[in-house]
């Protein structure tokens, strides 16, 4: 069996390995716990005050309340450990880091992806990233890629000018919980006109029960610049719920060209509330290629804010929702300059009383001339007992800008199957192509091994649930 | 045309009975207490909640307007405010005018269609007229009702309407005037295999809450067709498809002018198997109007092979304008066909060079866009409900000449700058 027959088996995705943790903070978020998370990571003054600012905002605020959110009354924050780190060193060779986290690696087929040529490989187990590597010569184009930790040590300039300037602490619960309380993650610089030819890749694991995934994503890439990068996230299965509350800013300068893949395959107890944001420069681009389908609830909308004229955004995701799981993404555009133009393609499987839900906010403002958006949402109902809904804000507030969006519902038609069935496939096979052929303009844009597993782990889910 | 059934509007202010307390100005006080015991606890009118915060014009919802005030200011009106004409097959009786019968009739079913919030409760409070239809034949002719305000006063009314199993009526209800708010309510019950066609004009200066809703037996049929061109609207059409095969069609039309606050909705519930419905709502805005729509629409679990299809357009027609769409499909039942669309954009430049060219002032050109643009919504309706569109077809000539005349100084200017 290779590395990538494995990463679609669920129980290998769903067993924690025999890490014993170095830290392990006593669950609840007190300013100790922050202090203490900064101290242990020798931070600078400036990012503890960032830090302490956050929990600020946290304290005074509550819950997000919108009509037909995902049920979080599971969700025991302060049952939550807030920074755990496993007992292992930053290693920069595959033969340094310890072997149960590599054979979990191994479970996930990290080695694997590297050898068919991804560009760098950083993997954050638990909170800290333990190994990481790029190959020499991006490296040699004054490419960096880095834990964020390591970054704000090493490259102290540069991320102080960015971080924390596309999302504000102050933005909502579940960012202000993410900025107080932030660890591991990645950080990408691509300078000015360097084209990074191949996808660099990172994955996130979340290894101890109840614990909070907090990692930050900040990417800059520069003035005609390019880049591809790629997250895929899991967590193994716990009794107690876990809480993934990610943040990403990216950087997108003027012309420059940002691909921002992920697939988030969470266990089914974790609460995903994850934030993505990306500004764009004039005439830059931004790319979101997006899967979700693992954990109990999620939360995710993935915003651009197209600042410079001409700027662009696409954003393609699918979601997947089975038995008890609840899939509230989405899409945020906010088109703030002339010639800018988006698209947004949201496709969405419900299987077995799972509920999907796409939620959009789309805003045009005054003076953004000849500005064009059109938001696509296509839903797959497997069954009586599943649900989706399609909820998107348009909001234009000038003249010279076409706006269209569009929405279809529909279950898998007999006529489909009967055809397929007529031609030789089982039942399941012509039901896996329907599906495939649904998703497929979305997995065609992911890099093939994220579109094998995607495929595979969503035929899974289906069987499953079709029982 | 119309002739009143009574005597002329200087009659309405004449007649009405002067009180002070609130509770006492309501037709229904013992239905007021009886529905809402503790009015206090009641939430405020949904808005439209969205990730980046909720929408709604603030003019629309003060708390002073929705209670204390509007219950003081309000007087019961004579049914003198109501003109219509009398025809075979249709009883109506305005509420000051109810016997022992209808009364109970009108007590079992008002405003049972509408959200219990404090918005309702307010209404019924200050309820000062209205109207009960009974239909109990096929209506050859439609019945149009015109809705008179006295100048600067508050009106709270409600129609009901009762349809009998296979009938069929078109009723028309226009409401113009310069009162300061009004609220109107409207019920119909449709009972199985009968068809309603409703047409609601609304030019009126002033605010105007509308709040219209029907629920359908077994096969019934409600056509709705909304031509809003009032100052400040807040508009919920709600049709509960509860009967097997019942389908509605729900158009919006609506022409903001420039200071125009429009907050408009409509909802099909699917809670039947084969139910259809169609909601579309199509517009133009001018000056510095402003529109939030929000459609909805939502499949029961026990709505299979039920079809839905939802569409929403907006044309802007000057730099200031704003438009605010949301349409939702909230699904439970994966045996149904369902879709919408959206779409915003402003007058094609190409098409009206090409209507330039043929000879036609920019003025002309214009006004034939805007028509051309809103008469897809209007292709909607079916064979019989056609005979709304001579009602609704001046309202988009006037507004298309006024929305010109509003703009035409910066419209120069803007070209200027494109050339």
């Amino acid at each position: 069996m290779n590395a990538l027959d494995s990463i679609q088996r669920r129980d290998h995705l769903d067993s924690a390995s025999a890490v014993a943790a170095r830290i392990h903070a006593v669950p609840g978020l007190t300013e100790e716990v922050v202090r203490r998370i900064s101290n242990e990571k020798e931070e600078p003054e400036w990012m503890l005050a960032i830090r302490l600012e956050a929990l600020k905002a946290y304290r005074q605020r509550s819950l997000p309340n919108w009509p037909r959110q995902p049920d979080l009354s599971g969700l025991n924050l302060d049952a939550i450990s807030y920074y755990v780190a496993p007992d292992a060193r930053q290693s920069h060779t595959w033969d340094d880091v310890p072997e149960e986290i590599k054979d979990t690696f191994e479970k996930l087929g990290i080695p694997e992806a590297e050898r068919t040529s991804l560009g760098g490989v950083g993997a954050q187990f638990d909170s800290e990233v333990v190994y990481h590597r790029l190959k020499e010569e991006i490296a040699a184009q004054g490419v960096i890629f880095e834990d964020l930790d390591v970054a704000v040590k090493e490259y102290p300039e540069i991320v102080r000018k960015h971080f924390s300037k596309c999302i504000s602490p102050n933005d909502h619960t579940f960012i202000s919980l993410h900025y107080a309380v932030w660890s591991g993650g990645t950080f990408i610089y691509v300078p000015r006109g360097v084209s990074v030819e191949i996808p660099l890749q990172a994955y996130f694991r979340m290894n101890t029960r109840a614990m909070g995934q907090f990692e930050h994503t900040l990417i800059v890439v520069e003035e005609g610049a390019k880049l591809h990068y790629i997250e895929g996230c899991s967590a193994p299965r716990y009794e107690a719920s876990s809480l993934h509350a990610g943040g990403v800013e990216i950087f997108v300068g003027k012309g420059a060209n940002v691909r921002y893949s992920s697939v988030e395959n969470w266990s089914k107890n974790t609460y995903n509330l994850n934030t993505k944001r990306a500004i764009v420069e004039e005439e830059g681009t931004i790319e979101w290629v997006g899967g979700n389908l693992g954990s109990r609830a999620t939360m995710l909308y993935p915003c651009s804010i197209l600042k410079g004229r001409n700027a662009r955004a696409n954003h393609l995701s699918i979601a997947f929702a089975g038995e008890g799981q609840d899939q509230d993404t989405g899409a945020k555009v906010y088109h703030l300059a002339p010639g800018t133009t988006s698209m947004v393609q949201a496709k969405s499987i419900s299987v077995g009383g799972g509920r999907t839900n796409y939620r959009g906010h789309l805003f045009i403002k005054k003076g953004a001339k000849g500005a064009k958006a059109s938001v696509e949402c296509d839903a797959l109902l497997f069954d009586a007992a599943s649900s989706t809904d399609t909820m998107p804000a348009i909001e234009v507030k000038e003249r010279d800008a076409e706006v269209a969006h569009e929405a279809r519902v529909g279950r898998i038609s007999d006529e489909n199957i009967f055809y397929l069935r007529s031609r030789g496939f089982t039942e399941k096979e012509a039901v896996e192509m329907i599906v495939n052929g649904f998703m497929e303009r979305i997995t065609k844009e992911l890099p093939l091994e994220y579109a094998v597993e995607l495929n595979k782990l969503i035929a899974l889910e289906i069987e499953g649930s079709l029982g | 045309m119309m002739t009143p059934t009574a005597s002329s509007a200087s009659s309405v202010s004449s007649s009405s009975s002067s009180s002070t307390s609130p509770a006492s100005s309501s037709l229904f006080p013992e239905l007021l207490r009886q529905r809402y015991p503790d009015r206090d606890v009641l939430l405020p009118p949904a808005t439209i909640a969205t990730p980046t915060g909720k929408w709604s014009h603030k003019e629309l919802w003060t708390r002073e307007d929705e209670d204390t005030v509007a219950a003081q200011r309000a007087k019961p009106e004579h049914h003198a405010s109501f003109l219509y004409e009398e025809q075979d097959g249709v009883t109506i009786t305005p509420f000051d005018k109810l016997d022992e019968r209808r009364r109970a009739l009108v007590h079992e079913r008002l405003l049972t269609l509408l959200p219990r919030d404090r918005q309702t409760a307010a209404h019924l409070a200050a309820l000062t007229g209205g109207l009960l239809i009974t239909v109990t034949a096929n209506v050859e002719k439609p019945l149009r009702i015109r809705h008179r305000f006295s100048r600067g006063t508050d009106a709270n009314r409600s129609t009901i309407v009762l349809l009998g199993p296979g009938t069929e009526v078109s009723l028309l209800e226009s409401f113009d005037g310069s009162p300061r708010r009004a609220s109107h309510t409207f019920e119909a019950f449709v009972a199985e295999g009968a068809t309603l066609r409703y047409c609601q004009l609304q030019t009126m200066n002033g605010i105007l809450v509308s709040r219209k809703a029907a629920v359908l037996g077994r096969d019934a049929t409600v056509e709705w067709l909304e031509a809003n061109a009032a100052a400040t609207t807040y508009s919920r059409t709600t049709t509960f498809l509860e009967g097997e095969g019942s389908s509605t069609t729900a158009l919006g039309l609506f022409l903001g002018q420039p200071g125009a606050r429009l907050d408009l909705g409509a909802e099909a519930r699917h809670l039947a198997p084969r139910t259809t419905s169609v909601l579309a709502a199509r517009g133009a805005l001018a000056g510095d109007a402003s529109a939030i729509y929000h459609g909805v629409l939502r499949i029961g679990p026990s709505a299979e092979k039920s079809d839905a299809f939802q569409e929403a357009g907006t044309l802007l027609l000057s730099e200031e304008a704003e438009s605010k769409a949301s349409p939702e499909l909230l699904i439970e039942n994966n045996d149904v066909r369902c879709s919408h669309a959206a779409t915003a954009a402003r007058l094609d430049e190409e098409k009206l060079f090409y209507l330039r060219s043929r000879g036609l002032s920019e003025d002309e050109a214009r006004r034939l866009l805007i028509a051309a643009f809103v008469w897809p919504l209007l292709g909607r309706l079916s064979g019989r409900a056609n005979e709304f569109i001579t009602d609704v077809l001046p309202l988009v000539e006037r507004y298309a000449a006024d929305a010109l005349g509003g703009r035409r100084t910066p419209m120069k200017k803007n070209n200027k700058n494109e050339a």
